[in-house]
């Protein structure tokens, strides 16, 4: 293990790191790679990452999602220079859309959370982007039967709200 | 339904009925601050955990609503529940419309509420805002757009977080210069400052005024009319943006890495004058210079930029419609300046329009640039659309005569056809004035859309340390 870390130069990536997820499945990157979570990036300074990282509230299948979303964005920092700069390639912004375009609600929100746990900055802002997009332009109505949020206002109750800020309703 | 405060930890909608409303509250935060405020406020109507949520929201984006009117902006800032850190307001209410009073009490609220980033725009108001916009200590980022400043009052504490301060259209009272070079002394940390057509009234040549700041890494100015003061210690700025008949004092103020207090100069003769130190421009890579009338001046900016800069790779070069010579002559007087880098390279873009005769231009110093708003925002429209980046790498490839070793070769390739005029370059006139020069590495000229951006002279100098 020692000397493949020493090996591995992927990308300029160093050593390599194991990031194990709740269900216990294992993801070997590089540091470069998993260094774009704030978090890790924090306990690779601290040294703390020698026997791999759990994440124990990371779903493989969502640590799958994340780790193939770092790999993409790492090759580009590297090239980059030393910036963070999230790409703006072609390349990386139709993989980014297509990550996130065709997820299921269920699946979106734990990629949100895991991009916050993790502290993936741009991860973070693109999926609540897409959250954004989908609450964009839409009725109360609308956006409850997106989001499967239950009303649980009466009639009255509802009415008063819409009555209160009724500037932001007439359109 | 009871004005309670809303409950930011206890929620009556379990996790599994509302996901989107159990997300982590930045999280919900981050997500709400990306719609449209009539959006946030809709989801006041979802359910009863979602009716006051769009209050305790921490930033509130007037800027995409420009209809906007003032009871709806009352009635925001009314229902806050938490502290307001973002406030973006862009009014396109006309005269008569919006009260100052309102404004003065939205400005008040703010700077009790502790706002952080604070950016205002009111096109057709001009409103002179109120003094406590001076007690908004916690702010980071403040930028102003076509409204009057109102003095800094006696106690002012200074800005001490503010990083990031544009003014722009905007008038400074009084000895404005002084109140700006204040201002700016008052921000220890500031890093990014942009001037840009700011009106400092009873400033004259004779105001004495100076921009210090020690953290600063970007300075753009739009200069309509001379100021009065001038810039020095800005050890460590990266990237300067001059815009304007009137900047060269401010270039000699940005030229020195570690200055030790800026000489100043004025664009003419005295550019290559002795006292000058050598060091000036020591960290400058690029250098645009763009509506260049080849008057006097301007070439013996030229001349003094290609003797001073050691590491200059790229000097741009656009002439004006007005220039009072052609390219080629312009070419063969530049290529006979020496030069102290021997990677320089110096690029010439065509505007594509033949330059009319305007012999009473020719006089050195006379500003082109009138106070029309028109061209100001023009130029503004250049700062914003990145019309300042590498002319290389933005598509106008369309090279078609450099020179190598010294000689000039025919290289025609693609005239670019929507050049009004097509291509103004005289290949036989290139051929019978071959540039030799030692230390040319390669003269190049580019035809390009012609630019409607009347300017007498607008430089751009980035200071690039990384290379």
């Amino acid at each position: 293990m020692a000397a493949a870390a020493a090996e591995a130069t992927i990308d300029g990536g160093g050593k390599m790191i194991i990031l194990i997820s709740a269900d216990g499945k294992r993801f070997e990157v590089t540091e470069a790679v998993a260094s774009q979570s704030q978090l890790i990036s924090n306990m690779i300074e601290d040294d703390c990452t020698e026997n791999g990282v759990r994440l124990p509230n990371v779903d493989g299948d969502i640590l799958t999602m994340v780790v193939d979303y770092c790999n993409m964005h790492a090759g580009d920092a590297a090239a980059d220079g030393d910036t963070t700069k999230a790409s703006s390639t072609e390349e990386l912004k139709k993989f980014d859309a297509e990550l996130v375009q065709a997820l299921e609600n269920p699946v979106l929100f734990k990629l949100i959370l895991a991009a916050n746990f993790l502290n993936i900055k741009s991860l973070l802002d693109m999926t609540c982007q897409r959250v954004a997009d989908m609450m964009s332009g839409k009725t109360p109505e609308q956006m409850r039967e997106t989001f499967s949020i239950e009303n649980d206002f009466t009639p009255e109750e509802e009415a008063a709200i819409r009555q209160e800020n009724a500037w932001a309703f007439d359109d | 339904m009871a004005a309670s405060p809303p409950n930011r930890k206890r929620r009556r909608v379990g996790p599994a009925m509302d996901a989107l409303f159990s997300l982590p509250l930045d999280v919900l935060d981050n997500i709400l601050s990306r719609l449209h405020i009539y959006e946030v406020v809709r989801t006041s109507a979802l359910s009863r955990a979602w009716c006051r949520r769009w209050a305790a929201l921490p930033s509130v984006d007037l800027a995409r609503s420009p209809g906007i009117s003032e009871p709806d902006v009352d009635a925001i800032l009314l229902r806050r529940s938490a502290a307001l850190r973002t406030f973006r307001l862009v009014a396109r209410a006309r005269k008569g419309t919006w009260s100052v009073d309102a404004l003065h009490h939205w400005l008040l609220y703010l700077s009790r509420s502790g706002v952080q980033a604070l950016d205002l725009s009111f096109p057709e108001l001009r409103f002179r805002l109120h003094p406590c916009l001076f007690s908004c200590g916690e702010l980071t980022s403040l930028a102003l757009n076509s409204c009057r400043l109102p003095p800094a009052p006696s106690g002012f504490a200074g800005f001490p977080n503010l990083k990031t301060l544009r003014l722009e259209d905007v008038d400074v009272p009084r000895h404005g210069g002084k109140e700006v070079a204040a201002l700016i002394a008052a921000s220890p940390l500031l890093e990014d400052l942009g001037l840009l057509a700011v009106k400092l009234i009873g400033d004259g040549p004779d105001e004495e005024w100076v921009i210090r700041a020690p953290n600063l890494r970007n300075l753009t100015m739009v200069c309509e009319t001379a100021f009065g003061g001038r810039v020095e210690d800005l050890p460590r700025l990266d990237e300067g943006r001059l815009f304007g008949p009137k900047c060269a004092k401010f270039l000699a103020g940005m030229s020195q890495g570690c200055t030790e207090g800026a000489k100043e100069f004025e664009a003419n003769d005295k550019f290559l004058n002795a006292q000058l130190t050598d060091d000036m421009f020591v960290k400058l890579h690029v250098v645009q210079l763009k509506n260049i009338a080849c008057v006097r001046n301007e070439m013996h900016f030229m001349e003094f930029v290609l003797s001073k800069a050691r590491l200059l790779r790229k000097l741009y070069v656009r002439l004006s419609f007005y220039a009072i010579c052609s390219n080629e002559e312009a070419v063969i007087d530049i290529a006979e300046y020496p030069r102290t880098s021997s990677d320089a390279e110096i690029i010439f873009m065509e505007c594509g329009i033949d330059c009319p005769e305007f012999p009473e231009l020719t006089a050195p110093h006379q500003p082109i640039l009138n106070s029309s708003l028109i061209q100001l925002l023009m130029l503004k429209a250049m700062l914003r659309q990145g019309d300042i980046t590498d002319p290389v790498s933005n598509g106008v490839g369309n090279a078609h005569v450099y020179s190598e070793e010294g000689h000039i070769v025919n290289h025609v390739a693609n005239v670019n056809a929507d050049s009004p005029e097509g291509h103004v370059w005289d290949r036989e006139a290139t051929d019978s004035h071959p540039i030799v020069h030692g230390s040319v590495s390669a003269v190049q000229i580019w035809s390009r859309p012609c630019l409607l951006v009347v300017g007498a002279l607008a430089v751009f100098c980035d200071y690039t340390s990384i290379f």
